[in-house]
């Protein structure tokens, strides 16, 4: 029995424990590997520059955390996808907003980058983000982004008319600090426009609000004027990569917290800030009767003195016509206006749309736009918006999409009118034949007084006749009497005086009356604008006065 | 006694005689025996399984030759990018760079031979397992040139064991054994101890019988 139990635990040899062991260590191997192997993750690039399978290294804070196992074109042969095996522990960094990119060696207005990948060779970076974990599915990013996406901060977007010199890495500047950068710079192939996204670090995202406004700081602002040459610049780097500054404008009321993503409009330079400060504006049409001469394309439109909008064209050479005389006297201006309500608060298009529903109702109670003086050395006109009880009744009327405001004649009109009628009435006044027939009055006058002294010569010699002496004395004293009462007639008398007098004045009368005459011929409005005054004239004693 | 000492040639085997030989010493011991009367060693006729033995080694190194070949041999650290390359890459890559005879001395040290030999052993012991009566001759050859060139096998893992003892430059090049380099060990070793194993008088058990006479089975 023993014998035979022997035998039967002989039947397998020992040795093969052995293969067993080697196939058990290598499934545990196995099971080990496949256990402690991180998720798999594919990133689609647009180039495989750089990418070796089995080598290209997946980084984060310069640590390895992974290895591109794979690289093959995509389907569609327009990018390549590389299949890259992270580590277990780095499982929890690809949230859906993780960015990856090849870091390979670059030189920029931004300094040198990736000098090490010139001997490693390149790698790629994982940027974590802050979403949720579990994407297996990438793009990745042709260039390294500028703020990692957990960045805290602000992102807006700018929107400018004409590109300038920014671009990816330009600083954006708050009082000459750097604060911020340009990420992305792309031309709008639609519109022409430049468009820019815009990051601005944490805390000094809170200086932009939706009354914030930016604009170019690149280069140099260059200017002549009267008082000399003013060349102004930023700081170096903007004037070699160009800059962004944002600000708020001067009375600008304090705006809202703006979102993520909002998007301004970038301004050439801070003078053009003034002229043109919001984004979204509603277009009316203004029929004026009367000459716009003055009206320039810039000029304010104001509500009783407050600014509500701007003069955008005058003669609107690209509106088709047939539109603009539907309903209208062809004899009428045309002048275009944005009415923006952002100087009134919140600069977005719902809040046009509101202001210009309000303006409707506005119109129904007598609001009507006239033009009125701005500026009385150039003559400078600004539209004004006001309330008009006696106006005529009238409706906002939509042209497509722009809306015709009714208008009245302004004050400033009815004025001049008046000025103008007064003047010619003063014209066609007959003062020359006045002044011809006070200057024969004068001349009789003096004849009268020739004759009144040969009257008297002819007295005395009657007084000294003896006819004469046997009159009376009584008579004589008559005579005496009656020869003092002629001689105040006399030219030393102080009758003739006064006469004389009268006349010189009557002169100086016309004289003026005439200088009154020129001035109204050479400016009709100088009535109710008067030249600068003369220096008053100051009286003094005539020389040996009497 | 004096026949004992005088030698008698014979066409029978030991084996026919009532004979066996002990491994230790040598000594020819009595078939009943189970020990050796000289030095104590455990006697039999033939190795105890020595089939299953030789099998089981084999089906180790067959085992082992998989990771051996899958894994990285060697990991070349250049400029801080490393690079790891198993056999047959490397024998590629020594190919592509025109070392031809390096590039076939590696190939065959390091992937035919091994493989060649577990497949001479294989079909030996499936001889043996059938009881083949022929080709006595050949396969003996067969077995001896199997022990022969096992040990030149173990050529790529001194290769190995050489650059990485010798290239250590820091961070500009450097040479690591990677997890193959133990692998292939292990098969060099498995299909040693295989051949060892294997009992090269089980190739003629059949053929001949316990008398010396050639038996014809066909």
């Amino acid at each position: 029995m023993a014998e035979a139990d022997v035998r039967q635990s002989r039947r397998f040899s020992a040795v093969w424990i052995v293969p067993i062991a080697a196939l058990l260590i290598g499934a545990w191997t196995l099971v080990q590997n496949y256990l402690s192997q991180g998720p798999q993750i594919y990133i689609t690039f647009a180039t495989a520059e750089g990418l070796v399978a089995g080598e290209t290294q997946v980084k984060t804070l310069d640590v390895q955390i992974g290895v591109v196992e794979n690289v093959e074109l995509a389907d569609d042969f327009s990018s390549v996808t590389a299949m890259v095996r992270l580590r277990p522990k780095a499982a929890s960094l690809l949230t859906d907003d993780a960015q990856f990119w090849v870091v390979r060696p670059r030189v920029g207005s931004q300094g040198i980058s990736g000098l090490s990948t010139i001997l490693s060779g390149a790698y790629i970076q994982l940027a974590p983000g802050a979403g949720v974990a579990g994407k297996r599915r990438y793009r990745g990013l042709d260039e390294m982004p500028l703020t990692p996406p957990s960045t805290p901060g602000l992102q807006v977007q700018l929107l400018a008319d004409n590109a300038s010199s920014l671009s990816a890495g330009s600083p954006v500047l708050y009082n000459g600090y750097r604060v911020g950068r340009i990420e992305e710079s792309s031309l709008d192939p639609d519109t022409g426009q430049s468009r820019y996204t815009a990051f601005i670090d944490e805390p000094y995202d809170g200086f932009v609000t939706t009354a914030t406004r930016f604009w170019n700081a690149s280069g140099i602002a260059m200017s002549v004027a009267a008082d000399g040459f003013s060349v102004r610049t930023q700081s170096l780097e903007t004037l070699l990569t160009g800059g962004v500054t944002f600000g708020t404008p001067e009375g600008a009321r304090s705006g809202q917290v703006v979102q993520d993503g909002a998007l301004f409009f970038l301004f050439n330079d801070e003078a053009s800030l003034s002229s043109n400060p919001y984004l979204h504006a509603n277009s009316f049409l203004l029929q004026f009767d009367s000459s716009i001469r003055g009206l320039e394309v810039g000029a304010p439109v104001e509500y009783r003195g407050m600014r509500i909008g701007t003069v955008m064209d005058v003669g609107l050479q690209d509106v088709q016509w047939d539109v603009l005389w539907k309903e209208s006297s062809s004899n009428q201006i045309p002048v275009l206006v944005d009415i923006e309500p952002g100087w009134l608060g919140e600069d977005s298009a719902a809040a046009a749309d509101a202001f210009t529903n309000s303006l409707g109702d506005a119109v129904d109670q007598g609001l009507r736009a006239s033009l009125a003086m701005g500026n009385l050395l150039t003559g400078g006109l600004y539209v004004s918006l006001d309330f008009y009880a006696d106006a005529a009744p009238a409706k906002l009327v939509d042209l497509d999409g722009t809306w015709e405001l009714p208008t009245i004649a302004s004050g400033l009109d009815q004025i001049e009118h008046k000025v103008a009628k007064f003047l010619s009435k003063l014209q066609s006044l007959p003062l020359d034949e006045t002044l011809d027939i006070t200057n024969s009055a004068l001349r009789e006058t003096q004849a009268t007084v020739v004759e009144a002294k040969a009257a008297m010569g002819a007295l005395t010699a009657l007084l000294a006749s003896p006819d004469v002496a046997d009159l009376s004395p009584e008579l004589v004293a008559t005579l005496g009497q009656a020869q003092t009462v002629l001689a105040s007639f006399g030219p030393q008398a102080a009758l003739q005086e006064q006469m004389v007098d009268s006349l010189r004045r009557l002169n100086q009368v016309i004289t003026n009356a005439n200088e009154v005459l020129d001035t109204y011929d050479e400016k009709p409005n100088a009535f109710i604008f008067p030249s600068k005054k003369r220096p008053d004239v100051v009286p003094r004693a005539a020389p040996g006065g009497e | 006694m004096s026949s004992n000492n005088t030698p008698i040639y014979s066409p029978q085997s030991a084996a026919a005689q009532g004979l066996q030989g002990c491994r230790r010493c040598f000594r020819l011991v009595p078939l009943p025996l189970k020990q050796c009367d000289f030095c104590g060693a455990e006697v039999s006729l033939r190795k105890q399984h020595a089939v299953q033995n030789t099998l089981a080694y084999l089906f180790t190194a067959i085992v082992l030759f998989v990771p051996a070949n899958v894994l990285p041999i060697m990991v070349t650290s250049e400029f801080g990018s490393s690079k790891p390359s198993t056999i047959l890459e490397g024998v590629v890559l020594l190919w592509h760079h025109g070392s031809y005879p390096t590039a076939l001395v590696i190939f065959i040290a390091s992937v035919l031979v091994p493989m060649a030999k577990v497949m001479a052993l294989l079909l030996l012991c499936w001889s043996v397992v059938r009881r083949s009566p022929h080709r006595v001759q050949e396969r003996k050859r067969l077995l001896a040139l199997t022990e022969l060139v096992g040990r030149w096998s173990m050529v790529d893992v001194f290769v190995v064991a050489l650059l990485v003892a010798l290239v250590q430059l820091a961070g500009v090049l450097t040479v690591a054994p990677g997890p193959a380099a133990l692998a292939f060990c292990g098969v060099v070793l498995f299909t040693m101890l295989a051949a060892h194993a294997f009992d090269g008088r089980l190739l003629w058990d059949h053929a001949v019988n316990l008398k010396g006479e050639k038996v014809d089975h066909g």
